[in-house]
């Protein structure tokens, strides 16, 4: 089957969620997120896919 | 199912296959039950119902020789009075999302085939040092991104109980690998109910822990400020003592947490006597859910008042928007953590899941913020019902188990299974611990599943109330029909 066709069902979920959180007031809840600088040592990001530890196949 | 060496020769010793880690431990303890035996039923169990047209399709990979050498370098060091806890030499299985040193990490996706594991994650690192045996990787939906633990690339996963049903996902083969009596014990990711609902449509338990309890390092991401990892068992015990092992804080995950580690079977000897048990009184609860799910839930709770518990009644109109705002910003987040591969490598994906990524491509960066905005006013609501009791309960899905084949994707049919996250999404929204345990089961033989959520960092309670509740009942025994025990 077609994307196109895949998406109607998923892509309408998902502006359906998108339409339902605007409807929300969220008068007082501004702040999502701060950043807040912390110390070194707190470990590395992950990158997606761990590209850099692709070593070869799965032998076993 | 690939990739599996071929299996031994059942074991000498009957060993039950659907005993918990809870029966199966004192025997390991004790010397009464070695952990080769073990792992050599498991494989033979894998062997026997995992393969094959109608094989259950949970495992993408066994690693049957290494699992049994350290199955007996296990029992020789239990033999010399090193025993580690109970998780030594248990059989345990993971998602393929979660890296084992030297072993293929593929979110069952052609995307990241080759893409070999160069270090163990930290919960396989955790599980290792516990002593319990990796036995292999588990089946799933493409990166997680999806419900109902079908999957055109590994296959689907059939459910133990009827295997023309799904299990759920999208720790699909988790579930069914549990459920099977393949293995007691599997870990899961949780970011819209992947632990809990495949738990709940496959008759085990699953705990999603509170966000940031357990390490997410070495995890693939599907939308990391709602990632969660945690283990798919027989019974609430054993999760309990999954957890006495995965939780703690870990620094390369950024929001691994500092709050203290309890001993998660702690509340077990206090029963449900002075707990306040919330039960909301719209949304979960309204008449858009299917009819026995309500009846067998509203029959659990009848049965923990009659034992103990104080009832309340809460009313939460506001948790429709739950779901809504978990999709928000998953969509947002996983476009984030696949744009730059879909763009190379679109055709590597599945039609379903690269169009269910594509769908969030135009969602803008207010919409995103605005669903992060939403999550904090959510989450003040929840915080003010929840203060007014222990736990709540709630049915951890909203219906009936669906066939494979009305979930299926066929043209001008975008397939069913939507409405499975309706509920479980809404703690991933707030991070709160919450667990899946079998209440019952429906007219046509498959398990329905009961949700018990707690506080934040209060994993304890939520263990102790399913706990309690599996000691009045049966349901979590029961093995499906055509699945039989070995012994």
């Amino acid at each position: 089957m077609s994307d196109a066709a895949e998406i109607g069902g998923f892509a309408e979920a998902v502006a359906a969620a998108i339409s339902t959180i605007r409807e929300i007031d969220t008068t007082g809840f501004e702040a999502a997120a701060i950043f807040v600088p912390t110390p070194s040592g707190g470990g590395t990001p992950k990158i997606f896919g761990h590209p850099q530890e692709r070593v070869g196949r799965d032998s076993d | 199912m690939s990739n599996i060496e071929p299996a031994p020769a059942p074991a000498t010793e009957p060993v039950s296959t659907y005993d918990s880690i809870t029966q199966i431990a004192p025997k390991i303890e004790r010397g009464e039950l070695s952990p080769v035996e073990l792992v050599e039923a498991s494989l033979s169990r894998i062997s026997q119902h995992d393969s094959g047209p109608h094989g259950l399709n949970a495992f993408l990979g066994v690693w049957s020789d290494q699992a049994i050498a350290d199955a007996r370098a296990a029992e020789k060091a239990i033999s010399s009075g090193g025993y580690l806890g109970p998780l030594h030499g248990i059989p345990v299985g993971l998602k393929d999302l979660i890296d084992v040193a030297g072993r293929e990490t593929t979110g069952g996706s052609k995307v990241l085939a080759g893409n070999i594991a160069k270090s163990d994650s930290r919960v396989a690192k955790k599980l290792r040092a516990a002593g319990a045996i990796l036995i292999g990787k588990l089946n799933l939906v493409e990166f997680a991104i999806g419900t109902t633990g079908l999957n055109p690339t590994t296959g689907d996963v059939k459910n133990p109980w009827d295997r023309t049903h799904i299990t759920a996902g999208s720790s699909s083969g988790s579930a069914a690998a549990v459920a099977s009596g393949m293995i007691p014990a599997a870990l899961g990711t949780d970011t819209g109910g992947s632990v809990r609902m495949p738990a709940s449509l496959c008759g085990i338990s699953g705990l999603k822990p509170t966000y940031g309890r357990v390490s997410r390092s070495g995890v693939l991401d599907l939308s990391w400020s709602m990632d969660h990892i945690g283990p798919m068992t027989r019974t609430t015990a054993d999760c309990a003592l999954m957890m006495n092992v995965l939780a703690g804080h870990d620094a390369s995950d950024p929001a691994s947490s500092h709050e203290p580690v309890p001993d998660f079977t702690s509340g077990f000897t206090e029963g449900l006597g002075s707990l306040k048990i919330g039960v909301p009184t719209d949304y979960f609860f309204s008449d858009s859910v299917d009819s026995e799910v309500l009846a067998l839930v509203r029959t659990a709770i009848d049965l923990m008042s009659r034992n103990g518990a104080e009832i309340v009644e809460l009313p939460m109109p506001w948790a429709e928007k739950g779901r809504a705002i978990n999709l928000g910003v998953i969509i947002c987040e996983v476009v984030a953590v696949h744009e730059k591969i879909i763009s190379e490598h679109a055709d590597l994906y599945t039609p379903a899941v690269r169009s269910r990524i594509q769908s969030g491509f135009n969602v803008s960066a207010i919409d995103y913020i605005r669903a992060q905005r939403a999550r904090q006013w959510f989450n003040h609501h929840m915080a003010e019902s929840m203060h007014q009791v222990d736990v709540l309960i709630t049915p951890t899905v909203p219906i009936q188990t669906p066939t494979i084949a009305d979930c299926t994707p066929s043209p001008g049919n975008p397939g069913g299974g939507l409405e499975l996250p309706l509920f479980t999404g809404v703690f991933d929204v707030t991070g709160q611990p919450s667990h899946s345990v079998p209440c019952g089961f429906s007219t046509g033989g498959m398990p329905i599943g009961m949700m018990i959520t707690g506080h934040p960092f209060d994993e304890v309670t939520v263990l102790r109330v399913g706990s309690a509740y599996e000691t009045l009942t049966d349901w979590h025994q029961r093995p499906p029909a055509d699945i039989p025990d070995v012994t």
